[in-house]
This record gives C-alpha cells, structure tokens and sequence, in this order.
C-alpha cells in the first residue's frame, strides 16, 4: 500500500536541493575568483618584483643576429658587372665554451686543411676572448665538413664578400674594399656612401637545445641594399686598352705604360689603364709600395702622376697664336737649315730634324721646335699662361677621382724667357693623362671643354653639364686638319690606320732626374695623342710609354706610342660599331640585317 | 541547473581548448614563416653566387677565349646611328636600319 507523499516534504526537499546548488554555485565562483585573484596577483608580482633569475632566463631564450644586405654593384657603362658581393663564412671559436683547445685545434685542421700549431695559437692569443677568429671565408666543402662535425664552442658567421669577376682587369681604377666591407681605394671608396647597404635585424626566440623557432616579425627590421653605381668605364674598351698596354711594355721594355680613352660628346671616362714593368732602374720613378700588396691598392698614374707632354703640348699652342692672329697656317717662318735656332734672348733651340723655311702649319706637322719658339716670343707672357689655363692644365679636373694631381706649371712671378719658349714645345710643364685627353677633346668638339665623368651619362637625362669655350670653331677645324696631316706627313705616319682617319700628335720629352734636377740624357717619356674619326670624332685616346728602352724598338712618340693610341682606336671604334672612314679600307664587314 | 554549470563549464573549457588550437597554429605559422624566410635568404644567396658566377664567365676575356675557340670569322656590324632624341624613344618603338 502506498504512502501518500506529503507535500511539505517535497518543498523541503526542493528547498534542501535549491541551498545545496546556491551554495556549490558559490564556492566555484570564490574559488574561480580565487584562481583568479592569485594569477592577478602573480602578475603584478612579476611586473613590479620580478625574481632576479628570470629576466635573465627570458633574455637568454631569444637571440638577435644581423640579416646582412648586399652591398651595390659596381657595374660598367652597360651594365657588366665589375664587382659584386655574395655571403661567405668564416669560422670563429669561443674559447670559454670548448673543452680542450688542442683537440679543437687539431679537429679543425683536420677539417679545414690548414695547421694545427697556427689555429692553437690563434686561439690562446685570445684565450679570455668568447669570440677568436680562426679562418676567413670558407670553402664550400669547408664549411658543409664544419657543420656535420657539429664541433661545441665552433661557429660559423656569415660575412659579405666582395667579388671581381673580371680578375685584374680595371683593378688599379676599380679599388678594393677592407674586412669591414668598407671601400678603401679606387671607385669602391669613391662611391662607398652610395654602395653601402643597411643591414637588417632579426630577433628569434630559441628552444632549450637554443635551436631558432622564429622569429618575431614585430621585431624585424628589413635591410636594403646599397645602390649600384654605374661607371662610365667599358670593361671592354679597358680589355682592349690593357692588353695592347701590356703587350707594348713587353716590347719596348719599358718601365711603365698608360693610356685613358674619352668619349668626347659626354666627357665619359670609357677607360683607364696603367701598366708597370718591375725593370730594374724604372722603380726609383714609381715607389708604389701598396701595387705590390695588391694591384687594387697601386696608385693610378692616370690621376696622380704628372708628366712632360713633349711636342703633344704644340696643339695648344698652336691653335691659341693661330686663333690670336699672331701668326697665320701659311706664313712663312725663319726656321733654321741644319743649325739650332738662336731666340732673341740667345736660346739655342735644336730641332730633330731640320727643314729649312717652313710654314706655320708645317711646324706644326713636323713638329718644330724653332717654329715654335719665333711663335712663342711674338706672343706675350700672359697670353702663353692663358694657354696653359684655358686647356684646363695646372688645375685638377675636378672628376672626383681621389687622388688626382694639378700637375705642375711655372708660377706667374717666376716665368721666364726659357719658360715662355720651353712650355710652347711641351717643356717646363706636366700634366696628367686626365688633363690631356680632356685638353685635346677640344679639337675634337666644337671648341668647347667637356667636363670629365666617370659615372655613365643617361642620354634620356638632360642633365647640366659645364662646358666653356675655348676655341672658335674654325680654329679648331683648321688645327684638327693640320693634325690629320700629322698623321699622314708628320711625326705620326707610322700610327696611321688603314681604317679610320686619325688626327693626332707625337711627344717625346727627356725623363726627369728624380733627384738633383735636370734630365737624363737617354731617357725618355714618349707619348701619343690622337681622336677619330677624323670627320666626326667619337673618342681621344692618349698613350703614354715611360722610359721605353732605345735599344729595342726606338724611343719617338709617333714610334711606339702612336701605334698603341692607333690600335686602341681601331678596336674601340670597331667595337662600338664605328663605320670605318678611310676612303681605301677595303677590309671584312658585315652588313646589319 | 546542475546541467547548465556542467554545460557552461563545458562550454568554457571548449572556448579555452578553440584558443589554444588557435594560439599553437599561430606559432606554427610563425614558425613556418620563419622557415620560409630562411629558405629564401639561402635562395637569395644562392642567386647571388650564381650572378657572380655568370658575371665571371662572360667577363670580355673569356668571350674574347672562346670566340677564338670557335674559329669563326666574326666581323664587325656597324652601328646604326642613334640620335639622342631616338634614344629617348627607343623603349616605345623599335628602330629600323637606315641603310635597308
């Protein structure tokens, strides 16, 4: 039989079930609170009374390391590369971390090829240092042997490394950077601030073995790389200048050899090479310690070095007294038959060879001294001193090239007599190659003086480039003719070519003594300057060959150094696609289509 | 109401379960990220060591060896004069030899 359930009972029950669930409700929520509340509180521990234990145990679980950008080509004027960087290694040891140097060492020179004794001194020289260098730039093999060996306290870092992939060619001019990645000569240094990259920051966070999980992209700071630079060198006009340079030394066993070719419409420096013999009696003119270290560290001649233009000067000259009025092409001169000139203050003026009564134009073709100097005394001091300002000599180029030379020139107060006639025949005066290519595109323009540079010109870019007139027009049609019949008459027939029309002049001038003052008797410095195409010049070249010895193949400027400016012009104008302009030149060429 | 604390603490420990899902596919695509950043450093200098490379082999000298080499007669094209204006234009329309 059933009970009857009473309904007090089940409100008690539902009233006892109802304070039960309040109160479990509650003691979860204070305990949560509670959990809460502690994890508050530790944070606030944390932030305001950290243990001192731990920031060190959060700073050791992240790493910052450098993400090395690339430093800017070095490009030519179309866009070859002349030096480049790439990511190498070098190999560095932390002699707190190792267990026992000499084990180390002999592991590493078993991996790395190299002596053991050398790396265990390295590493004991800075034995309370945490990071010894033990080797640069690791092979490929090197560094994968490094890395399976897994070697405790052994690291490797990576570097940037400085490629040229062109070897020794343009290495005096292009430079060389130093182990910080920094240009210490040439065009590395010139343009350093533009070339250098700014390297990147990468902050990661480690595991315990310390293995990089990733890294922390707030963290992250992108590099950039440095800027290319493009030259206004042609790595093959330069090909073609150093061979024939290296070639002509050998021949005439010189003591040295250097050449600059121009463009004469941009003033763009297309090449630039300087070559030297180690022959013994030529080093006393060129101490150069550093070319011996590393021909990227040698001086360039080109820019530094000054010499005695010789005869090449007379053009100058020339055109100034002719442009003046002082004497005209076609006049006839005293010059002498057989006997040195006398000049009104007794000068004896001797002549290589002598004509008799010439013209003006002729003492130019023939290259007369005596010619010369009755010019030179009809024209006055200031008027000779203009001569050597306006052609830009006895003042740098201003090209940006460190280094470069003024050369030298006579002061005002102490010009003379023998200065006034010894500058019109290219003496008592030096110039550098630089000064005279640029002098000399004078004549090969419309009379106005490029500014020289060394950067390629962007035809697109209207930039301003300064330019100053030094000589009408017609001077310098009627100078550039009579030095297109140097070439055919003069001093410059054996530099003719058979396929473009040259106008040019010789020079050869008496080395210096180094010490004492005066000249060596049977030394000399023998240069050739010239442009083409005769009708529309593109380039100036210069060559120079500096103290040739006589015995081999002579010494005269239109002799071994006309030949080297001709072959230079010939492959250059070749190579840049000039038509040949000599009316006869029969010779190979291929039709465009 | 015993039912609905079970389902909210349930329900709380599934958000929480949902965040740390979240929280470790998001290390795990820095850290992916990060590797992939690191196989594109290698790629990049990879790409750099083969731009040198290229560089060195067609440096003129080594042109100059193997156009020797292959013993043929190379002659020279000449060039089609450019004018400066011309070079100014001569990404939008290509030039046309004069001479044909």
């Amino acid at each position: 039989m059933d009970h009857p359930v009473r309904h007090s009972d089940v409100d008690e029950r539902h009233t006892s079930q109802s304070r039960r669930i309040v109160r479990w409700t509650g003691t979860y929520i204070a305990l949560i609170l509670l959990v809460f509340g502690v994890l508050i509180g530790r944070v606030v521990q944390l932030k305001l009374n950290p243990d001192p234990r731990l920031p060190k145990a959060v700073e050791s679980s992240t790493s910052s390391r450098t993400e090395l950008a690339r430093r800017g080509h070095l490009l030519d004027r179309n866009g070859r590369v002349i030096a480049t960087t790439t990511i190498g290694y070098r190999l560095f040891v932390d002699p707190k971390v190792v267990e026992d140097i000499s084990t180390i060492a002999s592991d590493l020179a078993r991996l790395l090829r190299i002596d053991a004794v050398d790396i265990d001194k390295k590493i004991h020289k800075r034995i309370d240092s945490r990071y010894v260098v033990v080797a640069n730039r690791l092979d490929d093999s090197q560094i994968d042997s490094i890395r399976d060996a897994n070697i405790k306290g052994v690291g490797l870092e990576a570097i940037p490394i400085r490629h040229y992939p062109n070897d020794a060619l343009a290495a005096g001019v292009v430079g060389l950077v130093g182990v910080e990645h920094t240009g210490l000569a040439g065009y590395e240094y010139l343009f350093d601030e533009t070339l250098e990259p700014t390297h990147g920051k990468l902050t990661y966070l480690r595991d315990v073995r310390r293995q990089a999980l990733w890294f922390d992209p707030e963290e992250y700071r992108p590099g950039s790389d440095g800027n290319d630079v493009r030259l206004s060198i042609d790595l093959v006009i330069q090909e073609i200048a150093e061979s024939r340079l290296r070639q002509a030394v050998l021949e005439h066993n010189a003591g040295g050899a250097r050449t600059v070719v121009i463009d004469v419409q941009t003033g763009e420096i297309l090449a630039m090479a300087d070559v030297l013999n180690p022959r013994e009696g030529w080093d006393e003119f060129t101490s150069d310690p550093m070319r011996a270290k590393d021909p990227r560290l040698a001086r360039n001649r080109c820019v530094t070095d000054p010499y005695e233009p010789g005869s090449t000067f007379k053009g100058f000259v020339w055109s100034v007294a002719t442009e003046e009025g002082l004497a005209d092409p076609d006049e006839i001169l005293d010059t002498p038959d057989g006997v040195p000139h006398v000049t009104s203050k007794g000068r004896r003026i001797r002549d290589a060879f002598y004509y008799g009564k010439s013209t003006w134009r002729k003492v130019l073709i023939k290259s007369m001294n005596s010619g010369m100097a009755i010019v030179a005394e009809r024209m006055s001091d200031q008027l000779m001193q203009s001569v050597v300002d306006r052609f830009g000599f006895g003042r740098k180029t201003y090209c940006g090239l460190p280094g470069e030379s003024a050369g030298i020139v006579t002061s005002a107060s102490k010009w003379s007599h023998y200065t006034q006639t010894s500058v019109a025949m290219g003496h008592e005066i030096a110039v550098t190659p630089l000064q005279m290519v640029r002098a000399f595109s004078v004549f090969a323009r419309d009379g106005t003086i490029p500014s020289l540079r060394i950067t390629a010109a962007d035809p697109t870019n209207n930039e301003f480039r300064l330019e100053h007139r030094v000589l009408s027009e017609a001077t310098v049609q009627l100078t550039r003719d009579v030095m297109r019949q140097v070439m055919t008459d003069g001093s410059g027939r054996k530099a003719q070519s058979l396929k473009y029309q040259l106008f040019g002049k010789s020079g050869t001038a008496q080395l210096p003594k180094k010490e004492g003052g005066g000249y060596h008797e049977d030394r000399y410095v023998s240069s050739f300057i010239a442009g083409a195409p005769y009708t529309n010049p593109r380039i100036v070249v210069v060559a120079i060959m500096d103290d040739p010895d006589k015995n081999f193949n002579g010494h005269y400027g239109g002799e071994i150094s006309g030949p080297i400016a001709r072959d230079i012009i010939d492959a250059t104008l070749d190579y840049l696609g000039v038509p040949p302009d000599q009316p006869d030149y029969q010779g190979p060429i291929a039709s465009a289509d | 109401m015993f039912a609905k604390l079970i389902l909210i603490i349930l329900a709380a420990g599934a958000i929480a379960s949902s965040l740390l899902v979240l929280r470790q596919q998001k290390v795990e695509t820095i850290h992916e990220i990060s590797r992939a950043y690191q196989r594109q450093r290698v790629s990049e200098q990879t790409l750099w060591l083969l731009q040198a490379e290229i560089a060195r082999r067609v440096r003129p000298e080594a042109l100059n060896e193997k156009l020797r080499e292959s013993e043929l007669n190379w002659l020279p094209i000449p060039a089609i004069p450019v004018t400066l204006d011309q070079h100014a234009i001569a990404g939008a329309e290509s030039l046309t030899n004069p001479g044909e």
